[in-house]
């Protein structure tokens, strides 16, 4: 219908209903040939900043040591939902003319490609939202970043993931957003929180996220247990999928199992005394001075899982969210030179200056 | 139990490999991709009549078109058919046209420089506008500094990231305007989108086209007056014009034919 088609017309067009394997950020071999433009870092920094300085709740973002396109995030489960307390770790990858293009998403919390939790987080690791690209529905956009496309995530991991499936707004069968809610929980105990801290799948997570993890992990420890416990009964039940799907069986007898084991060890490692630990940083991280207060929590039988626990943890994690943020920031500027001047900036908003100290900065700091 | 409706649902949501489809469908978009890329962005200045004559030189119809255009422009400036094409066109001739009139050109600093308040009080999030912005009101002031010569220009527009970053930020007065003013434009759409959902859907995205009433409020966002000539199979021996908004006095011209746009200088 045109002389010249818009070449990207198409792209938008096709990706409306069909989906190539263009989506995934770890086999993308054409952008590891394109140096990011210095825009692209730039607003990728950005968009980390903001992520930091504004933090949505239980959502986690660390850049990566090596690649500035590349960021680890977490997302915790939430409350009232069949997803609450599990950890969603997912790898984005942005494209060399970032934010023209939007981000390529792959959840890396599948059980090893075993698990399909949500019609739209596919077992592959594939992310199905209109905003990648992946999904029908309004487009990605330069105004958007990479704290919008968390936060949609965040939206299909609802209380109600049964209706996420299209055609699936009314429950066909009575009783399915039940059935399917109930296979959620189970598998995002089972995978999503056993799985991730035992790291059953040998996924290579960063430290901070780690430690992330079993903070959170101690502080919802009541709310596996008694899901455990209530479920035992089904123990050895098929899993019916209202759309199919195949599962396996009900397991929480070796969950509970699991589920203690792990508290066990975690609980021994925040106890002991740092110098027998070992040399990794989720360890250390765990014994440091800003966790007091979970030590003394930990030491009780029982822990609330109510909103002022869990507190420490993402106001700690946000911490040392900065710090990596920083890190990875002085380390690009150093490689793009020319931006440091107003990177240096907007970054006295919220950073303690590292190396150049003037006497505005050092008021800053007092301040903070 | 839940297998037929799940036929009934197809196979879209099925995780399949790729499939044949989809393969011939990434190699058009590939091949697709390298002919638009073979194309500047902003291309130079060519005489209209060579240009269209050599283009439509076997259709009677459009060389009928191009004979009639000549009559009132000199020249023609390609764009690169990216579906940014209005976009662009837009920027660069009325910048162009800045470069020579002071007048002009102050009226439209005090637009745009307020602009990125004005999207922020709509609720964009100001860290993701201001690149954008920053980028344009670079060009902009550079432009008003008197230090800027054509040619700079074109090699600006030339630049990607700068080019389509200008694209960006008018992409984004022109949701606004959209959003500013939805009862007014919500007539202008079809189907039962909020002005919202219009707006990222066909306004905010890159390389998506321009309709109508993208240039109405772009044009009406600036207060720069467009005047697109529209070019195609229509039995009329006229290049029909369209003015936006109506009745205001051109600051740019454009030539339409179906799905892009180039850059139209008079005589």
């Amino acid at each position: 219908m045109t002389n010249f088609p818009g070449a990207f017309e198409n792209v938008s067009m096709t990706n409306m209903s069909i989906t190539y394997e263009d989506w995934d950020p770890i086999l993308q071999k054409d952008f590891k040939e394109e140096t990011p433009t210095q825009q692209c870092s730039y607003r990728i920094k950005r968009d980390l900043m903001s992520l930091c300085n504004d933090p949505p709740y239980g959502l986690f973002v660390v850049p990566d040591e090596s690649d500035i396109t590349i960021v680890h995030a977490l997302i915790t489960g939430a409350f009232d939902t069949p997803y609450e307390g599990g950890f969603f770790y997912f790898i984005l990858r942005c494209p060399p003319d970032y934010p023209l293009r939007p981000p390529k998403v792959k959840l890396m919390t599948t059980g090893g490609g075993d698990v399909r939790f949500n019609p739209n987080l596919y077992k592959s690791g594939k992310v199905c939202l209109s905003i990648l690209g992946t999904w029908s529905g309004p487009c990605w956009s330069p105004a958007q970043s990479i704290c919008s496309v968390l936060i949609s995530i965040q939206s299909i991991l609802n209380e109600k993931p049964y209706h996420n499936e299209p055609g699936f707004e009314q429950e066909k069968l009575p009783g399915d957003v039940e059935k399917y809610n109930d296979i959620i929980q189970h598998e995002t105990i089972r995978v999503a929180v056993c799985g991730m801290i035992e790291n059953d799948s040998s996924l290579t997570i960063p430290p901070m996220l780690v430690t992330i993890m079993q903070k959170t992990f101690l502080e919802y420890y009541d709310l596996y247990e008694s899901v455990a416990q209530k479920n035992l009964g089904l123990t050895g039940h098929p899993m019916q999928d209202p759309f199919s799907e195949k599962r396996g069986r009900f397991q929480y007898e070796s969950i509970l199992a699991r589920l203690q084991a792990i508290r066990a060890k975690l609980l021994a490692s925040l106890n002991a005394p740092p110098s027998t630990e070992t040399s990794d940083a989720p360890t250390s991280e765990i014994s440091s001075p800003s966790d007091t207060d979970l030590d003394e929590d930990s030491s009780h039988s029982g822990l609330n899982t109510n909103e002022s626990t869990i507190e420490p943890a993402v106001s700690d994690a946000h911490g040392t969210s900065k710090q990596m943020v920083d890190a990875a920031v002085d380390k690009s500027s150093e490689e793009c030179g020319g931006t440091s001047a107003t990177l240096n900036h907007s970054r006295d908003n919220f950073e303690k200056p590292s190396n150049i100290e003037t006497e505005t900065e050092k008021t800053d700091e007092a301040d903070g | 139990m839940g297998d037929e409706v799940r036929e009934a649902d197809g196979e879209k949501r099925v995780e399949a490999p790729t499939n044949q489809d989809n393969l011939i469908m990434e190699q058009q978009r590939q091949i697709e991709e390298e002919i638009s890329e073979a194309i500047p962005l902003v291309g130079v200045k060519e005489d209209l009549l060579c240009a269209l004559e050599k283009e439509y030189a076997a259709d009677p119809i459009y060389t009928m078109k191009a004979k009639d255009l000549s009559s009132k422009y000199s020249s023609i400036r390609r764009m690169r058919p990216d579906g940014n094409c209005f976009f662009r066109a837009f920027a660069y001739a009325y910048f162009e046209r800045l470069l020579t009139n002071k007048d002009e050109y102050k009226s439209f600093y005090d637009i745009v420089s307020k602009s990125k308040d004005d999207l922020i009080e709509l609720g964009f999030p100001q860290f993701t506008l201001e690149d954008f912005y920053d980028t344009f009101m670079e060009v902009v002031e550079r432009i008003g500094g008197g230090e800027m010569a054509q040619d700079e220009l074109y090699e600006l527009f030339n630049v990607t990231g700068q080019s389509n970053y200008i694209v960006v930020y008018l992409r984004l007065i022109t949701s606004g305007k959209l959003q500013r003013d939805a009862d007014f434009y919500l007539n202008f759409i079809d189907g039962n989108r909020t002005m919202t959902a219009f707006c990222h859907q066909e306004v905010e995205p890159m390389f998506k086209e321009s309709d109508h009433i993208h240039i109405i409020a772009l044009s009406a966002a600036l207060n720069v007056g467009v005047r697109v000539r529209y070019m195609d199979r229509g039995d009329s021996a006229q290049v029909i014009a369209h003015d936006f908004p109506e009745g205001t006095t051109p600051a740019v011209h454009l030539l339409y034919r179906p799905g892009h746009y180039d850059i139209l200088y008079e005589h």
